[in-house]
Protein backbone atom coordinates (compact mmCIF):
# COMPACT_ATOMS: atom_id res chain seq x y z
CA UNK A 1 0.00 0.00 0.00
CA UNK A 2 2.89 2.60 0.65
CA UNK A 3 4.45 1.47 -2.66
CA UNK A 4 1.11 2.46 -4.22
CA UNK A 5 0.93 6.08 -2.47
CA UNK A 6 4.19 6.44 -3.99
CA UNK A 7 3.07 6.02 -7.35
CA UNK A 8 -0.15 8.45 -6.81
CA UNK A 9 1.89 11.20 -5.21
CA UNK A 10 4.48 10.89 -7.96
CA UNK A 11 1.88 10.84 -10.81
CA UNK A 12 -1.19 12.48 -9.67
CA UNK A 13 -0.58 15.80 -11.15
CA UNK A 14 -0.45 14.28 -14.20
CA UNK A 15 -3.69 12.58 -13.73
CA UNK A 16 -3.42 9.21 -12.50
CA UNK A 17 -6.08 7.61 -10.45
CA UNK A 18 -5.96 4.87 -7.91
CA UNK A 19 -8.69 2.59 -7.02
CA UNK A 20 -8.05 0.20 -3.89
CA UNK A 21 -10.77 -2.65 -3.40
CA UNK A 22 -10.02 -4.26 0.00
CA UNK A 23 -11.69 -7.79 0.79
CA UNK A 24 -11.71 -6.21 4.04
CA UNK A 25 -12.18 -8.47 7.47
CA UNK A 26 -11.76 -5.67 9.84
CA UNK A 27 -12.51 -2.11 9.24
CA UNK A 28 -11.22 -0.16 12.60
CA UNK A 29 -7.82 -1.57 11.98
CA UNK A 30 -7.68 -0.81 7.99
CA UNK A 31 -8.93 2.95 8.98
CA UNK A 32 -5.57 2.80 11.36
CA UNK A 33 -3.78 1.81 8.81
CA UNK A 34 -4.57 4.16 6.15
CA UNK A 35 -4.28 7.06 8.55
CA UNK A 36 -0.43 5.62 10.07
CA UNK A 37 0.61 4.73 5.90
CA UNK A 38 -0.92 8.52 4.98
CA UNK A 39 -2.65 6.93 2.53
CA UNK A 40 -4.86 9.31 -0.15
CA UNK A 41 -5.89 7.75 -2.87
CA UNK A 42 -9.31 5.67 -3.31
CA UNK A 43 -9.90 3.08 -0.92
CA UNK A 44 -13.01 1.07 -1.08
CA UNK A 45 -14.21 -1.77 1.07
CA UNK A 46 -15.24 -5.26 -0.10
CA UNK A 47 -17.30 -6.89 3.02
CA UNK A 48 -18.96 -9.47 1.10
CA UNK A 49 -18.87 -13.00 2.11
CA UNK A 50 -17.09 -13.94 -1.21
CA UNK A 51 -15.87 -10.53 -2.79
CA UNK A 52 -18.27 -9.89 -5.32
CA UNK A 53 -15.88 -7.13 -7.29
CA UNK A 54 -13.13 -9.38 -7.22
CA UNK A 55 -15.48 -12.31 -8.96
CA UNK A 56 -16.39 -9.84 -11.19
CA UNK A 57 -12.81 -9.22 -12.15
CA UNK A 58 -11.88 -12.69 -12.09
CA UNK A 59 -9.21 -11.81 -9.10
CA UNK A 60 -8.00 -15.24 -7.62
CA UNK A 61 -4.82 -13.70 -5.88
CA UNK A 62 -4.16 -10.59 -4.05
CA UNK A 63 -2.30 -8.54 -4.90
CA UNK A 64 -4.01 -8.00 -8.55
CA UNK A 65 -3.39 -4.94 -10.65
CA UNK A 66 -5.09 -3.24 -13.72
CA UNK A 67 -4.15 -0.37 -15.28
CA UNK A 68 -6.81 1.55 -17.35
CA UNK A 69 -6.72 4.22 -20.26
CA UNK A 70 -8.65 6.85 -19.88
CA UNK A 71 -12.12 5.35 -21.03
CA UNK A 72 -11.75 2.42 -18.85
CA UNK A 73 -10.75 -0.24 -21.35
CA UNK A 74 -8.26 -2.41 -19.08
CA UNK A 75 -4.46 -2.32 -21.10
CA UNK A 76 -2.68 -4.10 -17.86
CA UNK A 77 -2.84 -6.85 -16.17
CA UNK A 78 -0.40 -7.97 -12.99
CA UNK A 79 -0.10 -10.20 -9.86
CA UNK A 80 2.19 -9.22 -7.24
CA UNK A 81 3.72 -6.40 -5.95
CA UNK A 82 7.37 -6.94 -5.34
CA UNK A 83 9.72 -4.63 -6.00
CA UNK A 84 10.68 -5.20 -9.49
CA UNK A 85 6.86 -4.79 -10.16
CA UNK A 86 6.60 -1.67 -9.04
CA UNK A 87 9.41 -0.35 -11.93
CA UNK A 88 7.35 -2.53 -14.28
CA UNK A 89 3.54 -0.55 -13.71
CA UNK A 90 5.10 2.35 -13.02
CA UNK A 91 6.86 1.78 -16.87
CA UNK A 92 3.35 1.31 -18.04
CA UNK A 93 1.93 4.11 -16.41
CA UNK A 94 4.36 6.40 -17.87
CA UNK A 95 4.29 4.91 -21.55
CA UNK A 96 -0.12 5.59 -20.84
CA UNK A 97 0.44 8.92 -19.09
CA UNK A 98 2.68 10.01 -21.91
CA UNK A 99 0.19 9.11 -25.16
CA UNK B 1 -2.67 -23.48 -13.00
CA UNK B 2 -0.24 -24.54 -10.26
CA UNK B 3 2.54 -22.01 -11.19
CA UNK B 4 0.97 -18.87 -11.21
CA UNK B 5 -1.77 -20.34 -8.50
CA UNK B 6 0.62 -21.23 -5.78
CA UNK B 7 2.78 -18.33 -6.78
CA UNK B 8 -0.30 -16.22 -6.03
CA UNK B 9 -0.95 -18.92 -3.20
CA UNK B 10 2.65 -17.83 -1.49
CA UNK B 11 2.00 -14.01 -2.25
CA UNK B 12 -1.07 -14.15 0.19
CA UNK B 13 0.64 -16.79 2.60
CA UNK B 14 3.26 -14.87 3.50
CA UNK B 15 2.10 -11.34 3.66
CA UNK B 16 -1.69 -12.11 4.57
CA UNK B 17 -1.30 -12.11 8.22
CA UNK B 18 -1.29 -9.01 9.27
CA UNK B 19 2.44 -7.64 11.43
CA UNK B 20 0.95 -7.26 15.08
CA UNK B 21 3.97 -6.44 16.39
CA UNK B 22 7.20 -7.94 16.31
CA UNK B 23 9.06 -9.20 19.87
CA UNK B 24 12.21 -11.01 19.96
CA UNK B 25 12.11 -14.65 20.27
CA UNK B 26 13.31 -16.50 23.17
CA UNK B 27 14.58 -19.87 23.18
CA UNK B 28 12.38 -22.80 24.48
CA UNK B 29 9.29 -21.35 22.95
CA UNK B 30 6.91 -23.60 20.82
CA UNK B 31 7.68 -23.60 16.95
CA UNK B 32 4.14 -22.25 16.19
CA UNK B 33 4.61 -19.00 18.25
CA UNK B 34 8.22 -18.84 16.57
CA UNK B 35 7.10 -18.93 13.23
CA UNK B 36 4.30 -16.58 14.01
CA UNK B 37 6.46 -13.70 15.02
CA UNK B 38 9.35 -14.77 12.81
CA UNK B 39 6.31 -13.68 10.15
CA UNK B 40 5.27 -11.22 11.59
CA UNK B 41 9.14 -9.98 11.54
CA UNK B 42 9.39 -10.80 7.96
CA UNK B 43 6.06 -8.76 6.67
CA UNK B 44 7.72 -5.46 8.58
CA UNK B 45 11.25 -6.28 6.98
CA UNK B 46 11.95 -3.64 4.75
CA UNK B 47 15.68 -5.42 3.41
CA UNK B 48 16.75 -8.58 1.73
CA UNK B 49 19.27 -8.79 4.27
CA UNK B 50 16.60 -8.61 7.11
CA UNK B 51 14.25 -10.91 5.44
CA UNK B 52 17.49 -13.59 5.19
CA UNK B 53 18.22 -13.12 8.56
CA UNK B 54 14.93 -13.65 9.90
CA UNK B 55 14.64 -16.95 8.34
CA UNK B 56 18.20 -17.79 9.49
CA UNK B 57 17.08 -17.33 12.65
CA UNK B 58 14.22 -19.84 12.40
CA UNK B 59 16.19 -22.07 10.23
CA UNK B 60 18.63 -22.15 13.17
CA UNK B 61 16.52 -23.07 15.57
CA UNK B 62 13.99 -25.29 14.14
CA UNK B 63 16.11 -26.61 10.84
CA UNK B 64 13.76 -29.67 10.61
CA UNK B 65 10.34 -27.75 11.36
CA UNK B 66 7.07 -27.07 10.06
CA UNK B 67 7.51 -24.05 7.93
CA UNK B 68 11.34 -24.47 7.12
CA UNK B 69 10.55 -24.99 3.55
CA UNK B 70 8.75 -21.37 3.76
CA UNK B 71 11.78 -19.84 5.56
CA UNK B 72 14.32 -21.62 2.63
CA UNK B 73 12.47 -19.72 -0.12
CA UNK B 74 12.73 -16.98 1.84
CA UNK B 75 16.57 -17.50 2.53
CA UNK B 76 17.20 -18.64 -1.08
CA UNK B 77 15.50 -15.29 -2.30
CA UNK B 78 17.17 -12.58 -0.53
CA UNK B 79 20.54 -14.65 0.81
CA UNK B 80 21.03 -16.35 -2.19
CA UNK B 81 19.17 -14.42 -5.19
CA UNK B 82 19.14 -10.32 -3.54
CA UNK B 83 22.43 -10.22 -1.83
CA UNK B 84 23.76 -12.86 -4.07
CA UNK B 85 25.99 -14.52 -1.35
CA UNK B 86 24.76 -18.16 -2.84
CA UNK B 87 27.19 -19.92 -1.29
CA UNK B 88 26.27 -19.06 2.21
CA UNK B 89 22.42 -19.20 1.36
CA UNK B 90 22.95 -23.26 0.10
CA UNK B 91 25.31 -23.69 3.23
CA UNK B 92 22.01 -22.51 5.38
CA UNK B 93 19.90 -24.49 2.90
CA UNK B 94 21.90 -27.84 3.03
CA UNK B 95 21.76 -28.10 6.76
CA UNK B 96 18.04 -27.88 7.12
CA UNK B 97 18.07 -30.67 4.90
CA UNK B 98 19.72 -32.75 7.11
CA UNK B 99 17.52 -32.27 10.02
CA UNK B 100 14.49 -32.53 8.02
CA UNK B 101 13.39 -35.59 9.00
CA UNK B 102 9.78 -35.47 6.82
CA UNK B 103 10.38 -36.53 3.39
CA UNK B 104 7.34 -34.22 1.70
CA UNK B 105 9.37 -31.08 3.41
CA UNK B 106 13.10 -32.52 2.14
CA UNK B 107 11.14 -32.65 -1.32
CA UNK B 108 9.94 -28.93 -0.84
CA UNK B 109 13.31 -27.60 0.16
CA UNK B 110 15.60 -29.52 -2.72
CA UNK B 111 13.27 -28.01 -5.16
CA UNK B 112 13.32 -24.88 -3.91
CA UNK B 113 16.43 -24.70 -3.33
CA UNK B 114 17.25 -26.71 -6.68
CA UNK B 115 18.28 -23.67 -9.73
CA UNK B 116 20.70 -22.31 -6.73
CA UNK B 117 22.23 -25.68 -6.37
CA UNK B 118 23.16 -26.36 -10.04
CA UNK B 119 23.77 -23.14 -10.27
CA UNK B 120 26.58 -23.65 -7.78
CA UNK B 121 27.56 -26.91 -9.40
CA UNK B 122 26.42 -28.41 -5.83
CA UNK B 123 22.95 -30.12 -7.36
CA UNK B 124 20.79 -31.45 -5.13
CA UNK B 125 19.34 -35.13 -5.61
CA UNK B 126 16.05 -34.64 -6.73
CA UNK B 127 15.24 -38.12 -7.90
CA UNK B 128 15.92 -39.75 -4.48
CA UNK B 129 13.92 -36.64 -2.74
CA UNK B 130 11.22 -37.69 -5.13
CA UNK B 131 11.66 -41.60 -4.03
CA UNK B 132 11.75 -41.04 -0.39
CA UNK B 133 7.98 -39.26 -0.36
CA UNK B 134 6.83 -42.21 -2.54
CA UNK B 135 8.11 -44.85 -0.08
CA UNK B 136 5.41 -43.59 1.70
CA UNK B 137 2.60 -41.77 -0.44
CA UNK B 138 1.96 -40.97 -3.60
CA UNK B 139 3.31 -37.42 -5.02
CA UNK B 140 0.37 -34.58 -4.45
CA UNK B 141 -0.71 -32.78 -7.40
CA UNK B 142 0.83 -29.80 -6.01
CA UNK B 143 4.29 -31.89 -5.98
CA UNK B 144 4.00 -33.32 -8.98
CA UNK B 145 3.37 -29.44 -10.43
CA UNK B 146 6.67 -28.10 -8.74
CA UNK B 147 8.91 -30.38 -10.14
CA UNK B 148 7.08 -30.50 -13.63
CA UNK B 149 8.41 -26.54 -13.29
CA UNK B 150 11.97 -27.59 -12.31
CA UNK B 151 12.34 -30.42 -14.88
CA UNK B 152 10.88 -28.13 -17.62
CA UNK B 153 13.98 -25.38 -16.89
CA UNK B 154 16.32 -28.00 -16.27
CA UNK B 155 15.70 -29.45 -19.73
CA UNK B 156 15.05 -33.27 -17.86
CA UNK B 157 12.79 -34.56 -20.43
CA UNK B 158 11.79 -37.88 -18.91
CA UNK B 159 11.24 -36.81 -15.64
CA UNK B 160 8.99 -34.50 -16.85
CA UNK B 161 7.61 -36.73 -19.19
CA UNK B 162 7.16 -39.51 -16.08
CA UNK B 163 5.91 -36.46 -13.88
CA UNK B 164 3.50 -35.29 -16.38
CA UNK B 165 1.75 -38.54 -16.24
CA UNK B 166 1.50 -39.04 -13.21
CA UNK B 167 0.15 -35.00 -12.71
CA UNK B 168 -2.59 -36.16 -15.91
CA UNK B 169 -3.90 -38.99 -13.86
CA UNK B 170 -4.23 -36.75 -10.68
CA UNK B 171 -6.56 -34.31 -13.00
CA UNK B 172 -10.32 -35.65 -11.59
CA UNK B 173 -12.58 -34.43 -9.50
CA UNK B 174 -12.06 -37.59 -6.91
CA UNK B 175 -8.21 -36.43 -6.87
CA UNK B 176 -9.06 -32.24 -6.35
CA UNK B 177 -11.34 -33.18 -3.40
CA UNK B 178 -8.52 -35.77 -1.97
CA UNK B 179 -5.93 -32.99 -2.27
CA UNK B 180 -8.79 -30.49 -0.62
CA UNK B 181 -10.06 -31.96 2.69
CA UNK B 182 -12.59 -30.27 4.42
CA UNK B 183 -12.87 -27.94 1.75
CA UNK B 184 -16.51 -26.91 0.15
CA UNK B 185 -16.06 -27.12 -3.40
CA UNK B 186 -19.37 -26.53 -5.74
CA UNK B 187 -19.38 -27.79 -8.96
CA UNK B 188 -17.93 -25.18 -10.76
CA UNK B 189 -15.08 -24.84 -8.95
CA UNK B 190 -13.99 -28.58 -9.09
CA UNK B 191 -14.34 -28.48 -12.89
CA UNK B 192 -12.11 -25.43 -12.53
CA UNK B 193 -9.07 -27.63 -10.75
CA UNK B 194 -10.39 -30.42 -12.89
CA UNK B 195 -9.51 -28.41 -16.11
CA UNK B 196 -6.74 -26.45 -14.99
CA UNK B 197 -4.67 -29.49 -13.27
CA UNK B 198 -5.37 -31.26 -16.58
CA UNK B 199 -4.01 -28.17 -18.92
CA UNK B 200 -1.51 -27.58 -16.89
CA UNK B 201 0.00 -31.10 -17.24
CA UNK B 202 -0.43 -31.43 -21.17
CA UNK B 203 1.26 -28.33 -21.11
CA UNK B 204 4.08 -29.95 -19.95
CA UNK B 205 3.70 -33.36 -21.48
CA UNK B 206 3.69 -31.34 -24.74
CA UNK B 207 6.78 -29.12 -23.76
CA UNK B 208 8.49 -32.83 -22.80
CA UNK B 209 7.53 -34.43 -26.42
CA UNK B 210 8.31 -31.35 -28.51
CA UNK B 211 12.30 -31.75 -27.07
CA UNK B 212 12.29 -35.22 -27.34
CA UNK B 213 11.44 -35.09 -31.67
CA UNK B 214 7.84 -35.53 -30.94
CA UNK B 215 6.65 -32.14 -32.80
CA UNK B 216 2.57 -33.28 -34.09
CA UNK B 217 2.10 -34.86 -30.91
CA UNK B 218 3.36 -32.16 -29.25
CA UNK B 219 0.95 -29.57 -31.52
CA UNK B 220 -2.05 -32.12 -30.38
CA UNK B 221 -1.57 -31.84 -26.94
CA UNK B 222 -0.72 -28.06 -27.05
CA UNK B 223 -4.24 -27.73 -28.96
CA UNK B 224 -5.90 -29.63 -25.90
CA UNK B 225 -4.49 -27.63 -23.16
CA UNK B 226 -5.22 -24.81 -24.66
CA UNK B 227 -8.99 -25.40 -25.11
CA UNK B 228 -9.16 -26.91 -21.73
CA UNK B 229 -7.23 -23.93 -19.63
CA UNK B 230 -9.39 -22.01 -17.46
CA UNK B 231 -9.09 -18.48 -18.55
CA UNK B 232 -8.50 -14.77 -16.31
CA UNK B 233 -11.10 -12.45 -16.94
CA UNK B 234 -8.72 -10.79 -19.79
CA UNK B 235 -8.84 -14.20 -21.91
CA UNK B 236 -5.30 -15.59 -20.39
CA UNK B 237 -4.95 -18.57 -19.67
CA UNK B 238 -4.22 -19.57 -16.06
CA UNK B 239 -1.83 -22.30 -17.00
CA UNK B 240 1.66 -21.09 -18.99
CA UNK B 241 0.13 -23.16 -22.25
CA UNK B 242 0.55 -19.88 -24.45
CA UNK B 243 4.30 -19.92 -23.32
CA UNK B 244 6.02 -23.27 -23.95
CA UNK B 245 3.73 -23.22 -27.24
CA UNK B 246 4.97 -19.95 -28.63
CA UNK B 247 8.76 -21.25 -27.45
CA UNK B 248 7.49 -24.51 -29.24
CA UNK B 249 6.94 -22.45 -32.20
CA UNK B 250 9.35 -20.96 -31.60
CA UNK B 251 11.75 -23.38 -31.97
CA UNK B 252 10.78 -24.50 -34.96
CA UNK B 253 10.77 -20.92 -36.70
CA UNK B 254 7.70 -20.15 -36.97
CA UNK B 255 7.73 -17.06 -36.15
CA UNK B 256 4.09 -15.12 -36.71
CA UNK B 257 2.53 -18.30 -35.03
CA UNK B 258 4.88 -18.48 -32.31
CA UNK B 259 4.58 -14.44 -31.85
CA UNK B 260 0.58 -14.85 -32.02
CA UNK B 261 0.66 -17.34 -28.78
CA UNK B 262 2.81 -15.19 -27.04
CA UNK B 263 1.74 -12.10 -27.34
CA UNK B 264 -1.03 -11.93 -24.81
CA UNK B 265 0.77 -12.71 -21.56
CA UNK B 266 3.79 -10.52 -22.48
CA UNK B 267 1.50 -7.44 -23.47
CA UNK B 268 -1.46 -7.81 -20.99
CA UNK B 269 -0.14 -10.22 -18.12
CA UNK B 270 3.00 -8.28 -17.97
CA UNK B 271 5.02 -12.20 -18.15
CA UNK B 272 8.40 -10.49 -18.83
CA UNK B 273 9.54 -13.54 -20.15
CA UNK B 274 6.69 -14.10 -22.84
CA UNK B 275 7.95 -11.10 -23.84
CA UNK B 276 11.54 -11.72 -23.92
CA UNK B 277 10.55 -14.70 -26.54
CA UNK B 278 8.42 -12.13 -28.68
CA UNK B 279 11.49 -9.96 -28.83
CA UNK B 280 13.56 -13.10 -30.36
CA UNK B 281 10.96 -14.14 -32.61
CA UNK B 282 10.10 -10.46 -33.94
CA UNK B 283 14.28 -10.24 -34.51
CA UNK B 284 14.45 -12.73 -36.18
CA UNK B 285 11.37 -11.99 -38.34
CA UNK B 286 12.33 -8.62 -38.53
CA UNK B 287 15.72 -8.43 -38.51
CA UNK B 288 15.85 -6.01 -35.72
CA UNK B 289 13.57 -4.64 -33.16
CA UNK B 290 12.19 -1.44 -35.55
CA UNK B 291 8.92 -1.69 -35.03
CA UNK B 292 8.12 -3.78 -32.49
CA UNK B 293 6.97 -0.81 -30.17
CA UNK B 294 4.22 0.03 -32.29
CA UNK B 295 2.96 -3.86 -32.90
CA UNK B 296 3.13 -4.37 -28.65
CA UNK B 297 0.73 -1.22 -28.68
CA UNK B 298 -1.57 -2.62 -31.51
CA UNK B 299 -1.62 -5.66 -29.52
CA UNK B 300 -2.44 -3.90 -26.43
CA UNK B 301 -5.74 -2.06 -28.60
CA UNK B 302 -6.63 -5.54 -29.69
CA UNK B 303 -6.56 -7.13 -26.94
CA UNK B 304 -7.81 -4.86 -24.33
CA UNK B 305 -10.95 -5.29 -22.50
CA UNK B 306 -13.80 -3.06 -21.30
CA UNK B 307 -13.65 -3.02 -17.24
CA UNK B 308 -17.02 -4.29 -15.38
CA UNK B 309 -18.38 -1.40 -13.09
CA UNK B 310 -19.44 -1.70 -9.58
CA UNK B 311 -19.89 0.34 -6.49
CA UNK B 312 -18.23 0.04 -2.95
CA UNK B 313 -18.27 2.56 -0.11
CA UNK B 314 -15.27 3.92 1.42
CA UNK B 315 -14.07 3.93 4.83
CA UNK B 316 -15.88 6.85 5.88
CA UNK B 317 -19.27 4.86 4.36
CA UNK B 318 -19.50 6.91 0.85
CA UNK B 319 -20.37 5.16 -2.19
CA UNK B 320 -18.24 5.39 -5.02
CA UNK B 321 -18.86 4.13 -8.57
CA UNK B 322 -16.08 2.90 -10.34
CA UNK B 323 -16.88 4.34 -13.67
CA UNK B 324 -16.89 8.03 -12.37
CA UNK B 325 -13.56 7.84 -10.49
CA UNK B 326 -11.58 6.84 -13.84
CA UNK B 327 -8.59 9.63 -15.14
CA UNK B 328 -6.06 9.45 -17.70
CA UNK B 329 -4.89 6.56 -16.33
CA UNK B 330 -6.17 4.77 -13.74
CA UNK B 331 -4.47 1.65 -11.52
CA UNK B 332 -7.73 -0.79 -10.20
CA UNK B 333 -5.75 -2.92 -7.17
CA UNK B 334 -7.04 -5.34 -5.31
CA UNK B 335 -5.68 -6.27 -1.93
CA UNK B 336 -5.28 -8.06 0.44
CA UNK B 337 -6.96 -7.27 3.89
CA UNK B 338 -4.23 -5.14 5.94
Amino acid sequence: MPRLQELYTRYRDQGLKIVAVEASRDTERSKKFIAKKGLSFLLLEDRTEDPVVGGLFGVHAFPTSFILDASGRILYYHLGFDEGDEKKIAGEIRTLLGE
Amino acid sequence: MRSRALLAASVVLVLAGAPACSKKTTPGQTEAKAYKEAKSAYYDAETPEAKAVIAERYLAEFPGGEHAPAFVRVEVENRGTRLGEKQRALDTVRAALQATGDPGRHLEIVLTAYPLAKELDQPLDLTAAIAQVEKERPLSYDENGSIMEVAAKHRQWQLLLQRADAALAQATPEAVRADNPGRKLGPAKLQHKVDGRAAEAMTYKAWALANTGKPEQAEELFAAARKRTPRSFLGLSLVPVALFEGRAALQQGRLDRAMELLAPDAVMGGDSTAMAYLETAWKKKNGSEKGLDDYLHKMRRVLSREAADFTLPDYQGEEHTFSKELGRVTLLAFWFPT
